[in-house]
């Protein structure tokens, strides 16, 4: 088949979707976002009645009311926010570039990596700032994207390569990093604590402001790199050579798409530890809305992915009450099964096709 | 099917035990029944080991015993106040053989023990290595068992019985002199002891020893300390959202927080802050040294109690 | 130069004398292995007096070392070891799936949601001395394990089990059972929360002589149907329409075998909790020892109880005096191997 006739099929499913219905769907993901931010601030284990909720919002309201809706949950649902999105776009990011619709920032270990980061660097370095630590988060987030990238890519060469070899080689990273850390608590059992913030994902008691204040920029900036290269990302989609016709430079789309991973990954990971499934899940759930365009894929993924952990995290809060369940608990919970039902669809489609 | 088989192990595993124990042991031994049953102590005692750090080390160092080995306590586990134990046992200075949690019973075994003191939970999947390596008391054998009751067993089991009574008097007459000096305070002040910890809120637990403590002095316990003391497993947690609506009625707290760490995110906490013990300045701060323990720690616990009361 | 053909318990097959080597040579390694293992630790016995240790007349302290606290756990080390790779060699043959592995479909997680389901729900009793402890725990991992796999195994009859398919399942169903065990660990007890993190870390330290005879012997019966099924796996390894002319049931002998396989994975989960990647790891390097076409049963077992029995003496003597869990040591080596495993990731390997 010819370059142009391949560019030619492939077009019309490019443009299938108008611009008006994609701007109606973005419009109805972020209502559900807000709906959710509502719900985060509104529900919680200290039952707040309606009532008191409406005063802290005109700005009056006891003490107690206020601290817990204006810190305790508001900083949590931000964090919820900054780490649905960031995940979700990297997921789909990391999707697109290794041509693998089961590649997720955390099934592929670079999450656990961030988290495994930040816990050696408080082992070995003693560093305790939070600020201190998040450089620890987006050095773990590059190399593990680096490492899965170049795993990735080296499977993508081979005609007979499977999507599915890059997620196994992501459940070794994981346990790698979990026997990893497994020694470090042995040799120093009080680090408890901290390890479990790390490796489970929780946002329980409200994330540290001062990370929220370096993590959030850090996650938007992602986000814009993501979407000014998601042109970049719909030609790759074509195959490194189509894109070079296309007048891309594949290596500068490949940098750029692990520059944007970085941020976004360690960015989430600072502000709520290691989550799983949502860079998976995501990107499938919109992309049934958007088509596979990444100009409108990208920005929908953001909204999903933090209505996804705002609502894992509600869901925690209520379970066992009057205990949380962390939110990396639940998106476990729920994402495994949603993974295996992906898995059985997909293989499915592709032999039918 | 498989029972006599396991039973034949067994028995071989007790014969070469006691074999090898006896040929250690010249001389005299007394016999206590325990929690494991029958345990034959040697008369002379030149050494005595423990596997836990808490009340097995307590009772060990309050008796005088040879305590000569035990855990090491984690350097990094960020304990920022200083131990009760700390100058009992810098005089005894027991050679650390494992570190805690982490019984590693070849050193154990190299140290050839004349005794094993430990907690009930430390017993776990090695109860028969143990009980090779040297005769077993166990203390903390169930919620029930009160540091005093095992104080009175392991002095009974090591000829120290005297020592442990009057341990035991004397606790209880600073108990009643707390009682006395406070009466009115203890009567008017609704208390609870607290624990924190970063980002999971609050917990209360009726079975630790400063919250038996408070209860030997008669104090009234709060809402969230009732609460602990009404479950069948003698606590209740409060996520970080319930802080002040689970200890609003607390005129005064104590609070464990074990690390620097801890403690300055239950200070910064906005409704930690907001709670009226805390407000009214009537907060002793503690840690998780004082959850469990012997008389030594009982002592240390209720001058941080009369502390709470205005002492 | 004639092959010898040996018949044992009704199998029959050829023995290749460079399989006989690795056998003989895997034996004698593993044994001598075991006997340095007895002797080096924190307090070293060298192999000598190891020897008289365990023949009764050694220092009456070096026996009660050699014999009371290092022997069990070394002997466990051989027998769950070679039950893991015999389950491995089982599975990848049957799925004929050079990844295959039973603690990939699922049965790690599986034991460990029922384990510490009984921790939690039975508290104190499961967690002391009572019976609860003793069988409870390890018959909860059991049913678990090959629950979960069964599961795993089930949602695939749908679709057929070709190529990476049963693992991203039991990816996935490992993480949805692993979220189960947190949602555990959140409700226990802090105590209960503390023993569940100890059966989870995967340890052989502090085994007794009782629960070692009680492994051996759960082990061989559930080893025992596998003696009848083995002549089966060799038929079945030619090829299933090979197997069908010989008239075979294929797919019920799949079946059987997988079961087989993974309720022994389970149970040594169930003694000694999860001891990831030797069944995965084992049949591979038995392959590459022996060069034989499919996985070899007798070299795995082998292979696999001289591999646990070095992985558990890193892991008592590495960070000495702390042990670190034999799981972890095995996870730093079969970690990496599978990541090799993928990247050279041929046609015919995995499909």
């Amino acid at each position: 088949m010819s370059l142009s006739g391949l560019v030619l099929t492939r077009a019309p499913a490019l443009r299938s979707r108008t611009v008006s219905a994609q701007a109606g769907w973005l419009a109805m993901t972020a209502s559900a976002l807000l709906l959710a931010v509502l719900l985060s601030l509104a529900v919680g284990s200290r039952g707040l009645i309606p009532g008191e909720l409406f005063d802290v919002v005109r700005g009056s309201g006891t003490a107690e009311a206020r601290a817990i809706v204006l810190e305790l949950r508001l900083s949590r649902t931000i964090a919820a926010v900054i780490a649905g999105a960031g995940l979700a776009v990297a997921g789909a990011v990391i999707q697109g570039h290794t041509r693998n619709p089961l590649a997720d920032p955390g099934l592929l270990g670079v999450t656990s990596g961030a988290a495994v980061a930040v816990v050696l660097a408080i082992f070995l370095l003693g560093i305790t700032d939070p600020a201190g630590y998040l450089w620890f988060c987006l050095l773990g987030a590059l190399l593990g994207t680096v490492l899965v990238t170049a795993v990735g890519l080296a499977g993508a060469k081979r005609r007979d390569a499977s999507p599915a070899s890059l997620v196994l080689a992501g459940a070794a990273v994981n346990a790698l990093l979990g026997a990893v850390t497994g020694v470090m608590l042995l040799l120093d059992s009080a680090s408890l604590d901290v390890y479990r913030f790390w490796t489970v994902g929780s946002l329980a008691g409200g994330p540290d402001a001062q990370v929220l204040a370096v993590a959030g920029p850090l996650v938007l900036a992602g986000l814009v790199i993501a979407i000014a290269h998601a042109p970049a990302l719909d030609s790759l989609a074509l195959g490194d050579d189509a894109a070079k016709a296309l007048g891309r430079n594949p290596l500068r789309t490949r940098l750029t798409g692990l520059a944007a991973v970085t941020l976004l990954v360690g960015g989430a990971v600072a502000c709520a530890g290691s989550l799983g499934f949502v860079g998976l899940v995501a990107p499938h759930v919109v992309r049934r809305l958007t088509g596979p365009v990444h100009r409108w894929l990208l920005p929908q993924c953001a909204l999903v992915g933090a209505v996804f952990v705002l609502l894992a995290d509600v869901v925690g809060r209520l379970v066992v009450h009057p205990d949380e369940l962390p939110v990396g608990v639940v998106l476990g919970i729920f994402g495994g099964p949603a993974f295996v039902l992906i898995v059985l669809r997909f293989r499915r489609s592709r032999r039918g096709r | 099917m498989f029972r006599p088989i396991i039973g034949a192990a067994v028995t071989v595993l007790l014969v070469s035990g006691c074999s090898s124990a006896s040929t250690q042991q010249e001389g005299a031994t007394r016999a206590v029944d325990t929690f494991l049953g029958e345990v034959k102590v040697p008369e002379k005692i030149d050494s005595v080991v423990i596997l836990d750090g808490r009340r097995d080390q307590d009772i060990v160092l309050s008796l005088g015993l040879p305590l000569t080995g035990g855990p090491q306590q984690d350097p990094a586990a960020g304990y920022e106040l200083p131990s009760p134990m700390a100058e009992a046992r810098q005089a005894a200075a027991p050679e650390e053989l494992f570190l805690e949690n982490e019984v590693n019973l070849e050193a154990l075994a190299a140290a050839a023990p004349d005794l094993i003191v430990c907690h009930e939970d430390d017993l776990g999947e090695i109860r028969e290595q143990l009980q090779a390596i040297a005769p077993v008391l166990v203390v903390a054998a169930s919620p029930e068992q009160t540091w005093q009751d095992d104080l009175l067993m392991v002095g009974a089991a090591t000829g120290t019985s005297a020592k442990a009574e009057q341990l035991i008097a004397d606790y209880d007459a600073r108990v009643a002199e707390v009682k006395e000096n406070y009466a009115d305070e203890i009567a008017a002040t609704k208390v609870s002891p607290i624990s924190w910890s970063v980002g999971e809120g609050t917990g209360v637990r009726g079975a630790r020893l400063h919250s038996r403590v408070l209860l030997d002095v008669g104090a009234q316990p709060a809402d969230g300390f009732a609460k602990a003391l009404e479950t069948p497993d003698d606590s209740v947690r409060f996520s970080p959202e319930q802080t002040l609506e689970a200890h609003q009625d607390a005129d005064a707290l104590l609070v464990s927080a074990t690390s620097a760490e801890e403690w300055r995110s239950a200070t910064e906490d906005p409704l930690f802050g907001q709670l009226p013990a805390v407000r009214a300045e009537r907060v002793v701060r503690t840690d998780r040294l004082t959850f469990e323990g012997g008389p030594i720690t009982a002592m240390h616990t209720l001058g941080l109690v009369e502390q709470l009361y205005g002492g | 130069m004639t092959v010898p053909a040996v018949r044992v318990l009704g199998v029959s097959a050829r023995l290749r004398p460079r399989y006989l080597v690795v056998l003989v040579t895997g034996a004698l390694a593993a044994l001598a292995l075991s006997v340095v293992s007895a002797g080096v630790g924190d307090y070293a016995v060298p192999p000598g007096r190891v020897v008289a240790a365990l023949l009764g007349n050694g220092d009456p302290m070096e026996e009660l070392v050699v014999t009371t606290i290092r022997l069990p756990r070394v002997l466990l080390a051989l027998v769950v070891g070679a039950a893991l790779g015999v389950s491995g060699a089982i599975t990848q043959a049957t799925a004929r799936n050079a990844l295959a592995s039973p603690d990939l479909l699922g049965v790690t997680a599986g034991a460990s949601v029922g384990a510490v389901l009984v921790i939690v729900i039975g508290g104190r009793d499961a967690a002391g001395s009572g019976i609860l402890r003793t069988v409870g725990i390890p018959v909860a991992a059991l049913i678990g394990g090959t629950i979960a796999a069964g599961l795993v195994l089930l949602l695939l009859r749908t679709t057929g089990a070709d190529g990476l398919r049963p693992l991203l399942v039991g990816v996935g169903v490992s993480a949805f059972l692993s979220g189960i065990v947190s949602w555990l660990m959140v409700v226990a007890t802090i105590n209960d929360a503390a023993r569940a993190n100890v059966w989870l870390t995967g340890t052989l330290n502090g085994r007794s002589w009782a629960e070692l005879w009680a492994a051996g012997a759960a082990l061989t019966v559930i080893a025992l149907p596998l003696v009848v099924l083995a002549p089966r796996l060799l038929t079945l390894r030619l090829g299933i329409d090979v197997a069908r002319g010989l008239g075979l049931n294929t797919g019920r002998t799949q079946a059987m075998l997988l079961l087989a396989a993974v309720v022994l994975a389970a149970a040594t989960t169930a003694v000694a909790g999860p001891i990831g990647f030797v069944a995965l790891v084992v049949p591979h390097l038995a392959r590459l020892a022996t060069g034989s076409a499919g996985p070899p049963l007798a070299a795995s077992a082998v292979l696999g109880a001289l591999l646990l029995v070095a992985a558990d003496l890193v892991a008592r003597t590495a960070f000495a005096p702390i042990q670190i869990p034999t799981g972890a040591v095995t996870a730093f080596v079969g970690a990496p191997f599978l990541i090799w495993l993928l990247i050279r990731n041929r046609r015919g390997v995995l499909t």
